[in-house]
Formats: structure tokens, C-alpha cells, sequence
């Protein structure tokens, strides 16, 4: 007891997907598991505006051997990415309580860098029907555009379609404004919007125009390190698009695009490493991390719940 | 002026009778003025002539229009009667004033006389009286009368009376007329308009028309008063003369004369009035409605009153000289006819009122009596005497015609009896057939209510008997069509199996006897035994005690082991049995003042009776109460001495303890005295450890007898009461048992379950399974067949315990070894480790110092934020030993603060970790501290694959500190820029990358194969 009271203390949430469609969460943690939320409750609650609050996982699904780092919604499957493998999981197989995998790629074996990477990173392009894991040090996201960040500070911006070559190449920690050297020039997160791209780590969030490559915003943030930078789109609820960013903070920032902070949410993880916003069929943020437990808010004002990620 | 002269003469009249004047001369004065109307009877005086002469048409008008006959047309009027009046100059009147037989108001009666005007029917008289009974009619019936007796009192009808009787008698007597003779029964009635013929009567009955005299006719018109009632009173007088002559017949002498008339009652008058009214003629009935009815009577044959009233006066006359009453004459005769019908002077009313009241008295006495009842056998001879009187009469009567008369009485009392004893017989037959059918409805009833003997006897069921029985009681062949043969086969079958069930009885009852008696020799051979038992153990004892052999040690221990409590002695008998079974290296003793016990348990016993017997006593127990509350408040006041006994008797230890002796291999050994509350009713236990080799001292005391023995058991302080009663106990007195604990023992729960002693515990037990086995040995400790479970509990908790025990020796002189090196150590190398362990888990150098190590208080760790989210969850509790350990590199200071398990090492030790590098870091705000953190509390199995290993988990885990603050260092360095080149680390350390994954990890996971850190 004492020993799985001290486990629990240690776990983290990495990843989030989630399937409208399905109304399903899927939140990856460490130990390699996959709790799993039912969310047509609360979908139909929403509708009916009596305000459900998400209930315990409806099952934990024992997905990996090592942390589930990252994960990518598609139509169809859940993607789950941790070290050396991507596993692919139906959306409705999981709403039928099955839990094996659909497919499960392996990963090339890069003996050199001791040990097999792991998928940090993973984004679809649902146009073209691929699937981009980023591995080892390299971060990768995708609009029209594939960006992918690095430990080395770099972000590249690729084309897919145009070949092997970077199409752009931003340096956020030579930006003066950005740059934090005593924790590092990382970037951890990216996220694409159009012309926009927001990016973050080791030196503060900022916000670049990808046609000129400027910095066009330095958004505040605390001083320790950034984990998870997104852009929000235009929610139906009447919620203005913005950008969120949380990180190694207990709590997590809604600003705006020209900088200015409009909410500031409390987050039962002192750090957090994942934020998953959906706005269909109603504006839902989920945001966990270094903790036992997810928050979850409907709209980006404020937080509503905080749900707990362990089986009772 | 007749009437004034009349009213006169009523009121003169009494007085002169009482003077017993000649009242001739009213006679002779009327007769000479011929006042005097002998035609005008009764009511005569009181005359309206014009009225009397237009009535008789109307009432010819209403006959000849309703069609009623002379049979249908029916007079009724009443008549006063003085029964015992004779006339003015009989002797015995002149004789006394107030004799009895003179005109006194109590002896006149009212008579109402009816008759048709055909003179067909007449109607049974009606006499009214003034007494209700009496007693002359005393036992007579009184319809056997030949009259209607009624009663009021004055002795005149009534309104009431005439309208009872018109309804209850006379409608039914006209209605059986009527059917008689075959004619509508359809009735008019003439009545005078006199006060007891209400006009309501009219309305009685639908069948009886009242026709009433206009006023003050009567006496011209109405035909009772036209002669029917002065001939009935003649007749009367004639009558009692008659009689009078009868019983004087013989002695012709004055005083049978009064004998007579004293004798004479109210029966003797009515049977005179019956008859005289028979005698009344046909033609006299009907000749007296000539003057209302004067055309309807044709066949008028010439009676009339003034002819015939004459002759019987004369006849009166002649009857009265008969009897020596020379003296009467015929006008006195006629003056007494007429004054039957004179109103009652106001003295005659007082006279009667009296005699009423006598009367009355009369009543009770006669309503009291029996019915006169008249037995055949009497009816008979009375019938035989009279046949002989009456042929004694015929034989010798001179008058023919009354001894015709006399025959034909005898014969119809001949056909009376003879009927009478015809219906006497039917009326027996029908007696005794009642009592036949009665007597046959009692037999019925009891053939009804018949049980027969075997209906509650249990038969053997159908089948079973067919089973069961031998053939030729069951014959099937008999048995199975008829049921009556079936169950006579039945009960022979159950009689033959209960005999031989009762001889089987019989032959169990001698066996046990012979076996009691058997039993009861053999219990007197042994008693006879014990003596000379002990006679041989006394003569053994030199042996023993030649030989040297404990058997009487033994033995003393033994009975001082009687003494125990109940708890202690489960104890006792467990660690001594577990001793002498498995492990040579226990000893068990009892110790303590064995006087003071035996006298204890005589003190128990007495309080038990005393108990007892206070039960009883309402009084005793008052005075407790008061007693009880004087100490109560006594205790508010705090009296120090008294608190002070309270809390010692409180505290009271039983005088015997239990020693039990654990040694281990080595040669060290923990001593645990084991003590009773007898008031909390638990069992504490001191410990003492005797070393073979002297220890230094460390500043953390991990192997002095109070500490050693904590948490033996998960959450098992020992600080407070396992008995939650005791909270109560205690807390009455204000008593905190933990401030006793130095000389009291500490109330371990082991204590209590090795004792036998088991307490609901505080937390529920959710798994079902646990539950119910609780609390099933929990209800069998308060059953009498609870001690089994008990002593298996406490059997199967010794061996675990003494291992414990053992164990906890073992690991706390290892701890404390660790500690004091730990106490003095100043660098990461003086850590003490095997020499193979530190090879196997840890590379060759490190760089991080372990500066110091110190014990911290509880309040010291909880003022650090870095422990919150333990002391949350509760992994680290004040139970454990607490410790600071700080490390250096350089200018980083890591803060570990270390949590010892009291049940070190099979709970690991955790750590808390802060780091001071430039900022102050702590889990929360650094994912890689965090995850520093988790390196040494959850990955320390890496660090041991051994039992023995585990003991050296300690100093295992602080230098594993201080390889994760040299990796922490380097990785951080690694990636992060420009911090001042003195700041930064070099990486000694041989890692591939700095950081990996989302969560950026530091690689803390050593490969010692290798050599190398990756991230886990």
C-alpha cells in the first residue's frame, strides 16, 4: 500500500487524445497506461446545460511498458507513441471496452544513441492520411506545414510535399527577448495556425509570422520552463481564440494573440506536460501532468473540475 | 220538591240508622203523599220527559236505516249493589250500629248488567269493587267467577274500566254472537250519558255503534232501568234470605243468624249475583225496551215490573219471617232495593277510605298466596259427598223441582269430572311423551358427541403399516377394500408395537441401572485411590531432590500460575508451550507477590456475592449513590490525594507479571514483562534488552526497551488503550494513559491478542471475508466456548511475534550501528557499505558529500514543504525516526530528510528532497528533483536482492543520493547555457543524453554492468 502510495505520487501525465465522434478521453501517464473517459455524459449534460461533472476513468488500459508520451487523434484510432513503438487502438473499440492494440509499428533501433528513441511527439495530417512521430530529440507539428522543434533550439518548418529540406529554420533562443540561457534553449512545444506559429521551452513563448519570420509577440510567462504551447481556435461558445501555455507552473495561462494574459487557470499538477482542446461539440480543455489527476474546464475562463485519473 | 225531599233524606238517612230508628214512617209518609213511584227505579228522579219522548223515533229512524235486529241492539247500564245489606228490621242490624250486614259504603259494589233487547244474550256481569283482591276471592281464578271483577277505588266504574271492558270482553262476546247466530256482526250499543261511559267509546270499535241517551232520560227511556235491575236486586235479597234460611236451618237461633252474616263475604255475594242474575227472565229482558223500542217489540208477552216486583218482595218478606225476622216488612224491602241505588254521603266516603287502607293490607297478604289449586282426587271426593248430599236432598225434598235442579247440577259435575279426569290423563300421556323426547334428544346427542377410543391414537401411515406389519396381522386381502378392517389391522398393529416398545423400556431401564451402579463402585475405588497417591508423591521427594529434578519447581510454578488473570494466564500457557516445542531459547517465569494475589481473588469472589446481594438491596445501593456523589464532587474540586487514587487504582497492576526471556543466537536477549490492568482490563508490556557487548551511544535511541518493541505490528504505538472502553474510564478521571507509560507497560496489541484478549478495533475491516471471522471470534470471547478460540489466536500469534521480535533485535542493532557511524560520518566515503554492495550498485566516484546527519522532531519535518505530499498520504507518520541529511557539491546543497520506519528495514526508509542551487528547488517546482525523489523511494529494490542486503538499506540509499546529485548536476549543466563557468558541472558521469521525453528526464538509472546513467 505504502509502495503504491508512493508510486502514485510520482505519476505524470504525458499525453491526451480525444475522438468527439467517440466521445472518449485518453490519457497516457507514465507508467505506460491509458485511463480512458467516457465523455457522452457530459456531452449530453452540455447540451441540456445541467453541468455533469466528468466521472473516474471508465477503464485503464495497460497500453505500454514505458511511458506513453505522447499521443494523436485520428478519424478512427487512438495513436498512442512511447519508446520505440507507435500503437495504433480503434476509437470504437475502446468505446466497446476492448483494449488490444489495431496496429503497432515498431521503430528503427538507433543502437548508437543507447537505447531505442521514444515518440515525443506525433501529429496527423488527415489530408494525405499520414502520421508523423517525432523521435528522440525532435518535436514535430503540423498544419499545411509540418514544424518540429528541438533540444537544439532550432524549429524547423518543413514542407512535406516539397522534399527533405527544411523550408524554414527559426532560432527562438538567439531572439534576445526570448531567450532564457540558465534553463536551457529547448523548444518543448510548437503549434501552427495559419501564418502563426507559437513556440516554447527553455526560452519564452513567442509567436512568429511564418512569412516574414518575425517575432510579432513575446508573450509573459513565468520563469520557469514551457511544456505545452497551443493555439485555440474560434470556439462556438462565444470563447475568443487564444493561445494557451502552461509548463513547469501549478498554473496554466489563456493569453491572447497580442500578449496580454485573460485567464490564469489553477492546475492541481505542479507541472504541466499536456493540453488537450477540443471545440467540438462544445469547447472542452483537459490539462494534466506531474500529478494524479487531470482539470478539466469548458470554457477557457476558468477551471470547472478536477477529475482523478486512478481507479477506485 | 221530590228531589230536595230526597237529597234530605240521603243526608238525614246514616244518622238515623245509626240511631236505629224506625224509618217506617219515610216509607208510610211517601206512600201517603204517593211520592213514592215504585215504577220509577233507580234513576227515575232525575227525568227530562220532553227529550224522552222525541228520542225513541230517531232511534227507530237509525234501525230501520242500518238494519240492525233486536239481537244486534244491546243496553248496558250499572247498578250500585249493598251485597250485605239486609232490610231496616232485621235483628241483627238493630243489634249493632255498625254491624257488618248493614248499608256501610264498603259493601257496595257497582254491577254493570247488559242484555240485547231480544233478551238473547246476556252479557256476563261486571262488578267492580273497591279492593283489587280481595280476600274472600283469595286462590279463586277469577274468570271461574261467572262475573268480570274489576276494581277502583271508590268502587264504581270508571271511564276506563267500561272502555277495557267494552274492548277486551264484550267486542268478542258480541262478535261470538253474532257468528253464532249467523248474523252481521254489527252492534249498536245504548248507553246513558252517565260520566263512565265516555264519549270515546264511540270510537272503540268499528263494529259497535254507541248510541247515547239524551241527558236525564235514563230513568224514562234507558231499558235496564224499566224493572231488569230491581227484579235482579230482588232476586238477590230472595236469594241471601234463602241462604240465610239454609244455614239457620236447624237451630233457628239468633247467633247462627250472625254467624251467618259473619261468615258471609264477597264470594258468597258474587256466586248470589250470578245466580239471581240468571234468574232474570228472557221476557223480562225484552219487555223492558217497550218504552224505547215501542213498535219493534211485538211479541211483547206482558212483563212488567210493577207486577212482578211486588211478588218478590212479598216473597222477601215471607223468606225473612222464615228466618225470625218477624219484624220486616215489605216497605223496608222496597227501601232497600232503592237505596242500593243512592249516591255515598261524605262519612260513607271516610268510612270507606278507611277501610280501604285495611283492604289494601288485605291485598298484599292475598296477591302473596297461592293459587287455589283443586286435585282430581279432592274434585272427586268433594263430587261423591256431593252426590250423597244431593241424594240425601232428593230423597228428602219436598219441592220436586229443586231436587231436579239439584240431579242435574250433580250430573253436569258428573260430566265435569269426567272430562276433567279425560283431560288430566291426556294431559299426563303428553307429560310423559315430553319427557320421552327429551330423554331421546339427550341419547341423540350423546350418540353424537360419541368418540371412539382410537381416533387419537397416531396410526403408522397407510403405507408404512402395509410395509412394516407381518402379513397375517395386515392381511391385504381383508384390509385393503374395507376400511374398517384396515384399521382394526391398524390399531392391532400399533397395539402390538407399543407393547413391545414398553417391554423394550423395561429392559433399557435395568441395563442403565446395572451401569449407575457399576459406575458408582468405581467412583468409590477411586476415591479411595487419592490418599494413597499422595502418599507416594511424598515419599518420592527425597528422590527428587537427590536426583535434582524440577518436578516440584515445576509443580510450585503450576499452582502460582492458578493465581493469574485470566489474560496472563493465556500468556503463560502459550510462550511456555511455544518454548518447550520449538525454541529452547524462551524462558517463561511468573513473578510477583503471590499473597497478594490469593488474597485479591478472595477479595473477587466476595465482591461478586456482595454484588450479588446489593442487587437486592435498594438501600445500599441509595447509599452508594450518595456516596457516588460526594465523590463526584469531590472530584470537581480536584482534590489532588483523591485524584491520585483514583488514578492508582486506575493503574492498578495485577500483583503477578509473566516474564518471558527471548535469546537470540548471539547471545543478546529481550526481556518482556508482561503486567494485568486489572481495572482497564489490558495487558502492557515492559521491555529490557541485555546485550552481550556494550554499544556506543547513538543520539537516536533505536534499541532501549520502550522503543524497540514500536510498531512490532503496523500502527501499534503503544501509547494508547486497544480497550476502547478505557477512553471512557480514563477520560473521568482526566487521565492520559501515555504519561503513565514508564510504570505502567505499554498496552501493545500483540499484548493483548498473545493474552487472548481481542477489542473491536477503531477502523472497520471492509473485506467481508475479515469481517465476519472478526467478528465470530469476537462474540465466541464473550461465549463460554470462546476461551478455544481465544487460545488458538493467541497460539497461532506467538510464533509471528517471538520472530518478530527476534527480527526487530536484529534490525535495530543493525540501525543503530548505521546511526552512529552515520552520526560521525562527514563525507559520502565514510558511509559505511560493504564493500561489495557499494561495488555492485554504485560507480567508483562521487562527487557529492554527505556534509552531516542529524535526528529531527516531527515539528522539524512538518515545517519543510518538501514533505507535505508524504505526510498526505501518509507514508511518513510521527511513528517514524526522522533525520536530516545534507549533501554539498560545491555550491549545491541537497536537503534529504530521511523518514525511519520503526519497522525499518521491512518498510524502507523514505526521503524527502529539496535543493539549494541558486534558487531553491523543490519536487513541486523541479520535475527532475521529482523524479530524483522517486529514484530512491520507489527504485531503491534495485539497491537490495537480499534479506541481509536490507538491512543496509540506509546508508545504501543516502550514497545513492549522492550519485542522483552528481548525475543532476552534470545532466543540467549539460543543456543549460551560460551560467558562470565556476557554476558550471563537468560530466564526469557517463550518460548519453542530458534529458529525454516531454518530462526532459535526467538519466539517475545506473547501469553498473555498464557503467553508465540512462533515464529509466
Amino acid at each position: 500500500m505504502v509502495l503504491s502510495a508512493l508510486k502514485n505520487l510520482y505519476t505524470t501525465t504525458f499525453s491526451q487524445a480525444s475522438s468527439p465522434e467517440s466521445a472518449i478521453l485518453a490519457v497516457g501517464n507514465n507508467d505506460g497506461k491509458i485511463a480512458v473517459f467516457d465523455l457522452s455524459g457530459v456531452n449530453a449534460s452540455r447540451e441540456t446545460s445541467v453541468g455533469e461533472r466528468l466521472g473516474g476513468p471508465c477503464r485503464i488500459i495497460n497500453a505500454h511498458s514505458d511511458a506513453v508520451y505522447s499521443m494523436v487523434s485520428t478519424d478512427a484510432f487512438c495513436i498512442s507513441g512511447t519508446t520505440g513503438l507507435v500503437t495504433g487502438r480503434r476509437w470504437d473499440e475502446l468505446q466497446q471496452q476492448q483494449s488490444q492494440a489495431a496496429w503497432t509499428i515498431s521503430l528503427e533501433c538507433d543502437q548508437a544513441n543507447f537505447g531505442t528513441p521514444e515518440v515525443n511527439s506525433l501529429a496527423y495530417d488527415p489530408g494525405r492520411g499520414l502520421v508523423y512521430a517525432a523521435c528522440g530529440d525532435w518535436r514535430t507539428h503540423v498544419g499545411n506545414l509540418v514544424a518540429s522543434s528541438g533540444e537544439d533550439g532550432q524549429v524547423l518548418v518543413w514542407d512535406p510535399r516539397a522534399g527533405r529540406e527544411p523550408r524554414h529554420k527559426l532560432a527562438p533562443h538567439t531572439h534576445d527577448q526570448l531567450a532564457r540561457p540558465h534553463l536551457g534553449r529547448f523548444i518543448s512545444s510548437l503549434d501552427l495556425y495559419n501564418d502563426w506559429l507559437v513556440c516554447g521551452g527553455g526560452p519564452r513563448v513567442g509567436i512568429f509570422h511564418l512569412r516574414s519570420l518575425a517575432l510579432t509577440t513575446v508573450l509573459p510567462s513565468a520563469k520557469s520552463a514551457i511544456h505545452a504551447t497551443k493555439f485555440t481556435r474560434h470556439a462556438e461558445g462565444g470563447d475568443r481564440g487564444g493561445i494557451v501555455i502552461a509548463g513547469v507552473l501549478p498554473h496554466l495561462c489563456v493569453c491572447s494573440m497580442a500578449g496580454v494574459v485573460t485567464a490564469q487557470l489553477p492546475s492541481s499538477s505542479p507541472c504541466i506536460y499536456t493540453v488537450n482542446v477540443t471545440d467540438k461539440p462544445f469547447t472542452m480543455m483537459t490539462y494534466g501532468g506531474t500529478s494524479t489527476k487531470i482539470d478539466v474546464c469548458f470554457n477557457l475562463n476558468y477551471r470547472d473540475h478536477t477529475v482523478s485519473l486512478l481507479e477506485d | 220538591m221530590q228531589q230536595r225531599l230526597k237529597q234530605a233524606v240521603l243526608l238525614e238517612k246514616p244518622r238515623e240508622l245509626a240511631k236505629v230508628a224506625s224509618s217506617g214512617w219515610f216509607s208510610g209518609f211517601k206512600n201517603r203523599y204517593a211520592f213514592h213511584n215504585v215504577k220509577l227505579c233507580g234513576e227515575a228522579a232525575s227525568a227530562d220527559e220532553a227529550s224522552a219522548r222525541a228520542f225513541p223515533p230517531t232511534v227507530k229512524k237509525l234501525i230501520q236505516e242500518e238494519g240492525y235486529t233486536l239481537d244486534q241492539i244491546f243496553n248496558l247500564d250499572e247498578t250500585g249493589l249493598y251485597w250485605k245489606c239486609m232490610p231496616t228490621r232485621t235483628y241483627i242490624s238493630k243489634n249493632e250500629a255498625h254491624a257488618p250486614g248493614f248499608k256501610a259504603a264498603k259493601d257496595r259494589v257497582t254491577v254493570l248488567l247488559g242484555a240485547n233487547a231480544s233478551g238473547d244474550l246476556k252479557l256476563k256481569p261486571v262488578l267492580v269493587y273497591h279492593s283489587v283482591n280481595p280476600r274472600a276471592l283469595k286462590g279463586y281464578i277469577k274468570s271461574t267467577l261467572g262475573i268480570h271483577f274489576r276494581s277502583s277505588k271508590k268502587g264504581w266504574m270508571t271511564g276506563q274500566i267500561f272502555s277495557d271492558l267494552l274492548v277486551d270482553v264484550f267486542e268478542n262476546v258480541f262478535k261470538k254472537y253474532c257468528k253464532k247466530k249467523n248474523i252481521d256482526f254489527k252492534i249498536l250499543l245504548i248507553l246513558d250519558n252517565a260520566p263512565s261511559h265516555p264519549p270515546t267509546v264511540a270510537e272503540l270499535s268499528d263494529n259497535i255503534k254507541v248510541l247515547f241517551l239524551p241527558p236525564n232520560t235514563t230513568s224514562l227511556l234507558q231499558p235496564m232501568d224499566q224493572g231488569v235491575i230491581a227484579a235482579f236486586k230482588a232476586y238477590y235479597l230472595r236469594r241471601t234470605f234463602k241462604k240465610l234460611i239454609e244455614a239457620t236451618e236447624e237451630g233457628n237461633d239468633k247467633a247462627s243468624v250472625l254467624q251467618f252474616w259473619k261468615k258471609f263475604n264477597m264470594k258468597h255475594a258474587i256466586d248470589i249475583i250470578v245466580e239471581a242474575w240468571v234468574e232474570v227472565s228472557k221476557d223480562c229482558l225484552s219487555g223492558v225496551w217497550r218504552k224505547l223500542l215501542p213498535n219493534l217489540i211485538h211479541d211483547f208477552t206482558g212483563f212488567d215490573a210493577s207486577e212482578e216486583l211486588p211478588k218478590i218482595t212479598e216473597n222477601c218478606v215471607s223468606l225473612a219471617k222464615q228466618v225470625s225476622f218477624a219484624e220486616v216488612e215489605s216497605a223496608d224491602v222496597e227501601e232497600l232495593l232503592e237505596s242500593h241505588c243512592e249516591d255515598l254521603s261524605t262519612e260513607d266516603l271516610q268510612q270507606l277510605v278507611d277501610s280501604g287502607k285495611i283492604e289494601d293490607a288485605e291485598d298484599e297478604e292475598v296477591q302473596d298466596a297461592k293459587p287455589r289449586e283443586l286435585p282430581t282426587s279432592v274434585l272427586s271426593s268433594i263430587l261423591r259427598e256431593v252426590d250423597t248430599q244431593l241424594q240425601r236432598l232428593e230423597d228428602n225434598d219436598y219441592n220436586a223441582e229443586r231436587s231436579r235442579i239439584a240431579v242435574r247440577v250433580r250430573d253436569s259435575r258428573e260430566k265435569t269430572a269426567e272430562a276433567r279426569q279425560s283431560v288430566d290423563g291426556v294431559t299426563l300421556q303428553l307429560q310423559n311423551l315430553l319427557y320421552e323426547v327429551a330423554h331421546l334428544k339427550k341419547e341423540v346427542r350423546r350418540c353424537l358427541d360419541f368418540q371412539s377410543a382410537d381416533q387419537e391414537i397416531d396410526l403408522v401411515p397407510v403405507e408404512q403399516f402395509y410395509v412394516e406389519a407381518p402379513e397375517y396381522i395386515s392381511r391385504p386381502a381383508d384390509t385393503v377394500e374395507d376400511p374398517h378392517e384396515q384399521r382394526l389391522a391398524r390399531l392391532q398393529w400399533e397395539l402390538e408395537q407399543r407393547r413391545d416398545q414398553t417391554q423394550l423400556f423395561d429392559k433399557l431401564t435395568q441395563e442403565k441401572e446395572a451401569v449407575a451402579e457399576t459406575i458408582n463402585e468405581q467412583e468409590r475405588k477411586l476415591a479411595s485411590l487419592a490418599p494413597r497417591i499422595n502418599a507416594i508423591l511424598e515419599a518420592t521427594r527425597p528422590l527428587q531432590d537427590a536426583l535434582d529434578l524440577p518436578i516440584d519447581a515445576k509443580r510450585e510454578q503450576q499452582r502460582i500460575v492458578q493465581l493469574l488473570p485470566s489474560p496472563l494466564y493465556t500468556l503463560w500457557v502459550q510462550a511456555s508451550a511455544y518454548g518447550e516445542a520449538f525454541d529452547p531459547f524462551i524462558k517463561v517465569e511468573v513473578f510477583g507477590d503471590v499473597d497478594a494475589a490469593k488474597k485479591l481473588i478472595v477479595k473477587e469472589e466476595d465482591t461478586r456475592t456482595e454484588n450479588l446481594s446489593e442487587s437486592d438491596n435498594d438501600q445500599d445501593q441509595q447509599e452508594e449513590n450518595l456516596s457516588r456523589k460526594k465523590r463526584n464532587r469531590k472530584s470537581q474540586k480536584l482534590d489532588a490525594e483523591d485524584l491520585d487514587d483514583g488514578v492508582k487504582q486506575m493503574l492498578g497492576l495485577h500483583p503477578l507479571f509473566v516474564k518471558i526471556n527471548v535469546n537470540t543466537k548471539e547471545g543478546n536477549s529481550v526481556v518482556i514483562t508482561f503486567y494485568y490492568m486489572q481495572t482497564l482490563r489490558i495487558v502492557t508490556a515492559k521491555c529490557s534488552v541485555h546485550l552481550q557487548e556494550k554499544t556506543k551511544c547513538a543520539l537516536t535511541d533505536v534499541i532501549s526497551g520502550d522503543t524497540l518493541l514500536n510498531c512490532l505490528v503496523p500502527d501499534d504505538d503503544g501509547q494508547t488503550s486497544p480497550n476502547p472502553a478505557n477512553f471512557f474510564q480514563l477520560n473521568r478521571l482526566r487521565i492520559n494513559l501515555s504519561d503513565h507509560l514508564s510504570a505502567t507497560g505499554r498496552p501493545y496489541k500483540w499484548a493483548q491478542s498473545l493474552s487472548g484478549l481481542s477489542f473491536s478495533s477503531s477502523k472497520q475491516t471492509h473485506v467481508s471475508g475479515e469481517d465476519s471471522q472478526d467478528t465470530s471470534t469476537g462474540a465466541g470471547s464473550s461465549l463460554g466456548d470462546g476461551e478455544m478460540v481465544v487460545w488458538q489466536d493467541s497460539a497461532e500469534q506467538m510464533p509471528h511475534t517471538i520472530q518478530a521480535i527476534r527480527r526487530r533485535l536484529q534490525a535495530r542493532l543493525a540501525l543503530h550501528a548505521q546511526l552512529v557511524n552515520l552520526e560521525t560520518a562527514n563525507s559520502t566515503s565514510s558511509i559505511a557499505i560493504p564493500a561489495e554492495l557499494l561495488r555492485q550498485h554504485f560507480p567508483g566516484k562521487v562527487c557529492s558529500e554527505l556534509k552531516s546527519w542529524r535526528p529531527v522532531t516531527w515539528a522539524d519535518y512538518e515545517a519543510s514543504s518538501s514533505t507535505q505530499l508524504l505526510r498526505e498520504i501518509q507514508v511518513v507518520t510521527p511513528q517514524h525516526l526522522l533525520f536530516m541529511a545534507l549533501f554539498d557539491r560545491k555550491h549545491v546543497r541537497l536537503e534529504a530528510l530521511v523518514a525511519v520506519s520503526p519497522d525499518h528495514p521491512i518498510k524502507v526508509p523514505v526521503v524527502a528532497l529539496s535543493l539549494y542551487w541558486e534558487d531553491h528547488f523543490q519536487t513541486a517546482n523541479s520535475p527532475q528533483l521529482r523524479l530524483m525523489e522517486k529514484e530512491v523511494n520507489v527504485h531503491w529494490d534495485e539497491l537490495v536482492s537480499s534479506r541481509s542486503d536490507r538491512l543496509h538499506l540506509l546508508p545504501l540509499i543516502l550514497y545513492r543520493l549522492a550519485v542522483c546529485l552528481d548525475v543532476y548536476t552534470e545532466a543540467y549543466s549539460a543543456h543549460a547555457d551560460a551560467r558562470g563557468p565556476d557554476a558550471q558541472f563537468h560530466k564526469e558521469k557517463i550518460f548519453f543524453r542530458p534529458a529525454r521525453g516531454p518530462d526532459r528526464a535526467f538519466p539517475f538509472k545506473y547501469h553498473p554492468k555498464l557503467g553508465v546513467f540512462s533515464q529509466r
